[in-house]
């Protein structure tokens, strides 16, 4: 009980070699250490400088950046979260949606299926879509023919949406809902809409590039001006050591770039797929049980 | 010795009462191992400088508040995003609870003094949804904390794919039969479901709050960070040190990387360890509030 891995801090390393960074940062590093190579050999062999750049304009920099770089975080993550809020509330609007056909059409199962289709569509859509592309072939066909009303569309949640109000509409029409069911039932197609643009927000506006760019082009300075600090104890020692540095606060940078276009297919990136087929099972099981 | 009483008569510990209840912490308990570890890594760095290589090799002292900063930033980072969630759970749970009282209070007014029957299946069925939630965020069902509301109903849970659901079905089912049945007015109905969006809501965020830690890249990145910074940790000691070095590398190792630990603790907050949110407390209180308001 004592010697579980819980309690022993190391195993959460594991992995460490498995991340984006090591890639990302591949080419960088190589230039950085270069750099310092060359720097090394001009100190020792034949230049001497003669100025050093006191500790604290290091140490304050230093500070400078920890705050950007919380900045930056706290941003991504921000974003990340609000990527896969954006897939839940779908699914608890989905949920919703089909507790309620299930109970106010009870006497159409037709109908139950039709709309409960739909919303899956609309799920499959929008999983799609947040990944840049879209799919007519990939959707449930509702009722027969309605394979060709989803394809060449310009925007096609929107057209699942159109459709569904359509149906809800000519089933108030017909009857088979009464007013206040028809206005319940509007509620839950609305929300969809809301949902999906809070996403397509996420996806389509990625943070400013100038300050992405600015604290790319600081840390880089930064780590180019730091053997300076250091050259009256120039040794190789302190060059691996700035080349752990740079490691470390580049790969904080492209942390938060992998965490904040959380829509994708890398590993960091959010559950979309099987989010989609949590919803479609969850559906399945509320208008068959 | 570690309580006091304060102007109001109410008992209160003293701030170092921690003193005293430090070794039952549980950051302690799971670092214990890594600490001893790291000293003796600090040991072993410190042995074969002092004794074997005698290298000079010591970064100067900024260097080390340079990287405690960045590193301090990103605990501050992880222990933020960590409590948010936490406290999001939290916040999630009193939407829950004041949902339904809403609803039963709703009911208690549009539904007959004389209707036991449906005001006792609502009683049910709202407590039924908040226990059965609590235990499939913990992965499973405890039947015996359901009640049976309509017979047979509890027989096949487990083979349900989703358990507080076909309670909200259900419940979404009954109001329609009231309004069908002319028992409820429509514009009464439209109140009712209106609340079935926010449980529904309240039931998928508390499953992404469950299923989604932060993301992985990250933390593996502040370990590995905290990791390297040990490792140099020792250096900057050594030489003014000697052996007391170790104790101090076990310090800083413990606050450290402590952060991390209770980062990783809180986030998921529905457990049952003593840092998780007081779940069952929740659902019982709010089964004895909504038995209360519907009078059954």
């Amino acid at each position: 009980m004592f010697l579980s891995k819980e309690n022993f801090w190391f195993v959460g390393l594991k992995g460490a070699f498995r991340t984006p960074t090591w890639r990302a940062l591949f080419s960088s590093l190589a230039i950085v250490f270069v750099y310092y190579a060359f720097l090394y050999f001009l100190v020792t062999q034949y230049v001497d400088f003669n100025f050093q750049i006191p500790g604290f304009v290091v140490y304050m920099l230093g500070y400078v950046i920890a705050i950007l770089f919380y900045f930056r975080l706290n941003n991504s993550y921000y974003r990340w979260n609000d990527g896969y809020k954006a897939l839940t509330y779908l699914r608890a609007n989905a949920d919703t949606f089909s507790m309620k056909i299930r109970a106010y059409l009870e006497d159409y199962p037709e109908e139950i299926l039709f709309l409960s289709s739909m919303m899956k569509n609309y799920a499959r859509a929008m999983r799609d879509i947040v990944r840049d592309f879209q799919d007519a072939k990939g959707m449930i066909e509702p009722e027969k023919g309605m394979m060709k009303k989803f394809e060449n569309v310009y925007h096609l949640p929107s057209r699942i949406n159109t459709l569904l109000e359509e149906r809800i509409n000519s089933l108030r029409k017909a009857d088979k809902l009464t007013l206040v069911q028809f206005w319940d039932l509007n509620r839950c197609i609305v929300r969809n809409s809301e949902h999906l643009s809070s996403a397509e927000a996420l996806k389509g506006t990625p943070p400013p590039k100038t300050y992405v760019m600015h604290i790319r082009g600081f840390i880089i300075s930064y780590m180019l001006m730091i053997p300076f600090g250091f050259i009256h104890e120039f040794e190789a020692w302190m060059l691996m050591f700035l080349l752990v540095f740079f490691y470390f606060y580049a790969g904080l940078e492209i942390v938060s770039d992998e965490v904040e276009d959380p829509f994708g297919f890398d590993a960091d990136d959010l559950p979309v797929e099987p989010i989609t087929v949590d919803l479609e099972n969850r559906i399945e099981s509320i208008i068959k049980t | 010795m570690s309580e006091y009483l304060d102007d109001r008569g109410k008992t209160k510990s003293v701030w170092f009462a921690v003193l005293f209840d430090f070794h039952r912490t549980k950051t302690l308990r799971r670092l214990l191992i890594s600490m001893l570890l790291v000293g003796f890594y600090a040991f072993l760095v410190d042995y074969l400088e002092a004794e074997l290589f005698h290298i000079d090799f010591k970064p100067p002292s900024y260097v080390y508040s340079m990287l405690g900063i960045v590193l301090g930033i990103l605990l501050v980072f992880r222990t933020n995003t960590a409590y948010d969630r936490w406290w999001e759970g939290r916040k999630l749970l009193s939407k829950l609870g004041y949902t339904w009282k809403n609803v039963a209070i709703k009911l208690n007014a549009f539904l007959p003094e004389s209707d036991v029957m449906h005001r006792r299946y609502f009683a049910t069925m709202i407590s039924n949804h908040s226990f059965s939630l609590k235990e499939s965020l913990r992965g499973g069902v405890i039947v015996e904390e359901l009640v049976e509301s309509e017979p047979g109903i509890l027989s096949k849970l487990d083979q349900l794919y989703h358990i507080p659901n076909f309670f909200l079905t259900k419940i979404c089912e009954k109001i329609n039969y009231l309004y069908k049945q002319g028992v409820i007015t429509d514009m009464q109905f439209l109140e009712l479901t209106k609340h079935v969006d926010d449980t529904s809501e309240v039931v998928s965020s508390c499953e992404r709050i469950r299923t989604s830690p932060i993301p992985f890249s990250y933390s593996i990145h502040l370990k590995k960070f905290l990791f390297a910074f040990v490792l140099i940790l020792p250096f900057g000691f050594i030489h003014d040190l000697g052996y007391w070095c170790i104790l101090i590398v076990m310090l800083i190792f413990y606050a450290m990387v402590g952060l991390d630990v209770i980062g990783e603790e809180i986030e998921d907050p529905f457990g049952q360890d003593e840092n998780d949110l007081p779940f069952d407390s929740i659902c019982k209180s709010l089964r004895k509030n909504v038995n209360e308001i519907l009078k059954v």
